[in-house]
C-alpha cells in the first residue's frame, strides 16, 4: 500500500529538503475518495437547483390535459390517450395508413401544378 | 402536472394575445393546441383543424411537449396567403426555442411570425369610407 501510495505521493525526502511527513490513511481517503464524492455532490446539487428553477417557471410540461386557444366547432375535443404509442396507434393505424396513401396519391396528382386545394403547413421535431 | 395548470396565467395571456394580434394583422383565424398528440401527429393535427368552425380560413398550431412534436396546419384559403415555406420558417424558429425549453416563448414568437407572414395589405378603395360628392373640393 505504501509503495502504491508512494507512486502518487512521494514519501522520500530529498537531501536538503525538510522532512516530509507520511500521510495518514484518513488524509489519503479524503484526497482520493472524499474529494471526488464532494465534486459529484456539487454537480448533483446544481442540477437539482436548475430543475427546481425550471419547474418554478413552468417549463416542465406534463400534458395530461390539453391547452387550447382558438375556435372550434365541436365542443368535445378528441383527446389522445396518455400512451399514444400503443393503443391509439393500433386503433388508428389503418386510418393513418389510408390517409397517408390518399395524401400521397393527391400529392402525386398535384405535383408540379399545385392548385392549393388541400391543407398545407409544416412540422418539426425537437 | 396538466398542461393547463403548467402554464401560468401570464403565459396563457401571452399566447392568447399573440393569437389575437396574428388574427388582427392577417385576417385569418389562429388556433393553438398544446397537448399529447397521437402517433400520427400530422393526421391528428389535421383532424383538429377540421374540427374548427372555419377550417379553410384557419391556421392551427399544435405543440406536443411530451413527445416533442410541432405541427402547423393551414386551411385551403389560408394557404394562399401563408405559404408552406413561411410555415416551415416559423416552425424552424419555434423548434429552436422549444429545444431550449422555452415553450411559451417559441409559441408566441412563432404565431406572431405566422401572422406577419400572412399580413394583408390595406386596400384603400375598399377600406376608406365612401365620400359624398358635396364634400369633395
Amino acid at each position: 500500500m505504501n509503495e502504491l501510495l508512494s507512486m502518487l505521493v512521494p514519501l522520500e525526502t530529498l537531501s536538503g529538503w525538510p522532512e516530509v511527513p507520511t500521510p495518514s490513511i484518513l488524509l489519503s481517503l479524503a484526497i482520493f475518495v472524499g474529494f471526488p464524492v464532494l465534486v459529484f455532490l456539487i454537480v448533483v446539487a446544481i442540477n437539482k437547483i436548475a430543475q427546481s428553477i425550471h419547474a418554478g417557471r413552468g417549463d416542465d410540461y406534463h400534458t395530461s390535459d390539453p391547452f387550447w386557444v382558438g375556435d372550434q366547432k365541436s365542443a368535445e375535443l378528441e383527446a389522445a390517450p396518455a400512451n399514444p404509442g400503443t393503443e391509439a396507434y393500433g386503433r388508428d393505424a389503418d386510418q393513418a395508413m389510408a390517409r397517408e396513401v390518399e395524401q400521397a396519391s393527391v400529392s402525386e396528382e398535384v405535383e408540379g401544378d399545385d392548385t392549393g386545394e388541400h391543407v398545407g403547413g409544416a412540422g418539426a421535431r425537437w | 402536472m396538466p398542461a393547463g395548470d403548467s402554464f401560468t396565467p401570464s403565459q396563457r395571456e401571452w399566447i392568447t394575445r399573440a393569437v389575437h394580434n396574428a388574427e388582427a394583422v392577417s385576417g385569418l383565424k389562429f388556433s393553438v393546441f398544446v397537448g399529447v398528440a397521437e402517433e400520427d401527429s400530422r393526421g391528428y393535427a389535421e383532424r383538429l383543424h377540421q374540427a374548427l368552425s372555419d377550417p379553410d380560413h384557419s391556421v392551427l398550431v399544435m405543440c406536443d411537449p411530451e413527445f416533442h412534436k410541432l405541427e402547423i396546419v393551414t386551411g385551403i384559403a389560408a394557404r394562399r396567403v401563408l405559404s408552406d415555406l413561411e410555415c416551415r420558417l416559423a416552425a424552424a424558429a419555434m423548434q429552436t426555442s422549444f429545444a431550449g425549453g422555452d415553450i411559451v416563448g417559441g409559441l408566441t414568437a412563432g404565431i406572431q411570425q405566422l401572422g406577419e407572414a400572412a399580413r394583408q395589405p390595406r386596400t384603400l378603395h375598399i377600406t376608406r369610407p365612401v365620400e359624398r360628392l358635396g364634400d369633395i373640393g
